[in-house]
């Protein structure tokens, strides 16, 4: 079965349609990859995957090993095993890293039939996973992304993602904004996190970190419908020929 | 000498019974005071949005001496203060504090001689004058030069109300000497039908410092009406925090005062509001001398039926040059019911001054919450921790470590959902 199945989701917000029939198949184990221009739909699709309430469904169905993704709300979502690795992560001042993940990542185990983790099994976990991507540990007593650099941010995303261990993975333009070194280290995050039972979807504008994250397949989206499916090597000529080569021949065959 | 009605002065059975008693010239005086002001009501501008009906048609009395429990005190103590003075329906209470140090004396043997309301910012204040008529003790601290007392000195009133409604009140007076340092926290709690009327009044010499508190922790029955002023001389530092969370009105006016170049005075405000409290906090700021800097942070965690307004006047004087002023006032609201009121003044005469004001009014962040429930959070746990974080963010700002986690604990405790969340939510 597969892990992640969407067909022909359309979704509005202010009543302007902006997925407009997706249709997008991820087997366990598979890393894929959505490219697309500015507007093009990437965030809404990962937001509206998530359970953002302000987008409206209109069409289509979209079903999380088999069961049905849309008709739940998005804390069960996430317990379910889907995570959303934010674009622009939410800062929020006074509580602590370490208290808002204890709370995710036992509300998760509890969704699981696990027991919770006590103090000492959580900071042991955290102390392992932090240095996958490299992160401070001292910066998770800090308030949830308080002061955190934007590269920071998204180590902790990733970070939290390594906590959570979830089934699906959304990472929505988790390099925007990183340079090549800190790119690297959440790259390795992310690899180190991939196994036969657990599907990414890697969102971004640029090839650039397709270098580090290897994807199975790559899709083009252009006004809310994916209009190219491909290997890696799609995403090569897309560095190189630009998304005014899909669009036109985009508009030429329509 | 009380001739008038009761709608015109609910205060006329204390004042009468007060005027039984031997009776300070000054103290007869503030009842001709609140005679000449008369009884506030809502169309005055600084009474509009607090509700006095209640307290009109109460009868007062004057509070009269009370026995206080080990028990009623251990639920407001904070620990790791240097001294701690217990006052009971507004009279020293020795058996319950600690001895007096160095630079503290007690009012009450001293009432006749101290002038009281002398350059007082409140003279057109009627609770102001109740406070001076129905004094009996209070606090004189008096830190001279260069002294760095440690700790914090800790100043509890408990009202202790029996079959009748009572008022009471207590005056902390203070001195900080050129260059010395104090640190004070007054706590305001008790049981039964009562008025408080606290009155803090802050003098500070040149490159002082002083960490001040106000804990409002009255019963649900206790209608609170405070004052607080400070005068500041030259780069002195005047730090205040007022916790407004009991009493079915918390209100407290403030006058701070900065009269030398280079003073610092930063206030910040925390109120909880559940049922149907109402919060108020009216604060003046007196930008006397050039660059002087001045702080304004409030916010209100509102639940239920409750209130909070807050009025902030920021005023510059004619040669104000280089002031910095920065107010916001923030409120949350947890319920559709729940409504704030705010009203930034500023009154401006120079012209090289940088004043910055905000306010806001709204419910939980959706982007928060959403990356809360994200995360596999549940909506109701979510809901809290961002009532939670709204808190925090304030009392991670207090000076005293002690206070900090008193008023952490005690804002926990209160907030509504607080089931939901594990007491190491609070960090420090």
């Amino acid at each position: 079965m597969s892990l992640l199945e969407i067909k022909n989701l359309h979704a509005c917000v202010d009543g302007v349609e902006i997925l407009r029939g997706i249709n997008l198949t991820i087997n366990p184990g598979e890393v894929h990859s959505i490219m697309g221009s500015n507007g093009s739909g990437k965030s809404t699709l990962a937001r509206v995957l998530a359970g953002d309430e302000a987008y409206e469904i209109t069409k289509g169905t979209a079903t999380l090993n088999g069961v049905d993704l849309l008709d739940m709300a998005p804390d069960v979502r996430a317990r379910e095993g889907l995570f959303l690795a934010f674009q622009y992560p939410v800062e929020i001042p006074g509580v602590s890293t370490k208290y808002f993940l204890r709370t995710a990542v036992n509300a998760v185990r509890e969704h699981r039939g696990l027991d919770e983790l006590d103090a000492y099994g959580f900071l042991k976990l955290v102390k392992e996973k932090a240095a996958w991507v490299q992160l401070d540990s001292a910066l998770l007593d800090r308030p949830v992304n308080e002061g955190f650099s934007g590269g920071e941010k998204k180590r902790a995303e990733v970070f939290q993602m390594a906590m959570l261990e979830p089934v699906m993975a959304i990472l929505d333009e988790t390099d925007s904004g990183l340079d090549i070194d800190a790119l690297r280290i959440v790259a390795k995050g992310v690899n180190k996190l991939r196994n036969p039972d657990r599907g990414f979807l890697v969102i971004t504008h640029y090839q650039r970190l397709l270098d580090y994250i290897v994807p199975d397949v790559v899709h083009v989206l252009l006004d809310g419908r994916i209009v190219r499916t491909g290997d890696k090597e799609l995403a090569l000529e897309l560095e190189e020929k630009g998304y005014g080569w899909i669009e036109k021949e985009t508009s030429t065959s329509a | 000498m009380c001739t008038d009605t009761i709608e015109t002065c609910p205060l006329c059975d204390a004042i009468e019974k007060l005027s039984e008693r031997s009776m300070s010239e000054q103290r007869r005086e503030a009842c001709h005071r609140m005679h000449a002001i008369g009884w506030p009501n809502r169309k005055l501008e600084a009474w509009r949005y607090c509700n006095l009906k209640d307290i009109a048609s109460t009868r007062w009395h004057p509070a009269p001496p009370a026995a206080l429990s080990q028990a009623d005190l251990d639920d407001f103590a904070i620990d790791g203060t240097a001294a701690r003075l217990v006052f009971v329906n507004g009279r020293f209470d020795p058996t319950h504090s600690s001895p007096l140090p160095d630079g503290v004396r007690l009012l009450g043997p001293l009432i006749d001689e101290t002038p009281l309301d002398v350059d007082t910012p409140f003279a057109d204040d009627y609770f102001a004058a109740m406070s001076t008529a129905l004094i009996e003790d209070g606090v004189i601290i008096d830190v001279p030069a260069g002294v760095v007392l440690p700790g914090s000195i800790h100043v509890m009133h408990i009202t202790e109300g029996g079959c009748d409604p009572i008022a009471t009140t207590l005056r902390i007076l203070i001195r900080v000497g050129c260059g010395a340092r104090l640190g004070v926290i007054e706590t305001w709690a008790g049981h039964g039908t009562a008025l408080t009327t606290p009155m803090t009044e802050a003098h500070l010499d040149e490159d002082a410092r002083l960490d001040h508190a106000r804990l409002i922790e009255e019963s649900d029955e206790t209608t609170h009406l405070g004052t607080i002023a400070s005068r500041q001389a030259a780069g002195s530092t005047f730090e205040s925090a007022i916790l407004s969370v009991g009493g079915r009105i918390a209100r407290t006016r403030v006058h701070a005062s900065l009269d030398g170049e280079g003073a610092h005075a930063a206030i910040r405000g925390l109120g909880m509001g559940t049922d149907s409290r109402h919060i108020d906090n009216a604060l003046h700021v007196m930008h006397a001398s050039p660059a002087c800097t001045s702080r304004e942070y409030f916010k209100n965690l509102l639940a239920g039926d409750s209130t909070a307004a807050f009025t902030g006047r920021i005023h510059v004087a004619h040669g104000a040059q280089q002031t910095d002023a920065v107010q916001t006032n923030r409120n949350l609201l947890l319920s559709p019911t729940a409504k704030s009121w705010a009203r930034p003044q500023l009154e401006i005469y120079a012209d090289d001054v940088k004043c910055t004001h905000g306010a806001t009014t709204g419910e939980i962040e959706a982007e928060a919450l959403f990356y809360l429930l994200a995360r596999g959070i549940p909506e109701a746990t979510a809901r809290s921790l961002l009532a939670w974080a709204f808190v925090a963010e304030v009392v991670d700002e207090v000076p005293l470590p002690a206070l900090r986690k008193h008023m952490a604990r005690r804002m926990l405790s209160m907030l509504p959902g607080a089931e939901r969340l594990d007491e190491s939510v609070v960090s420090m």
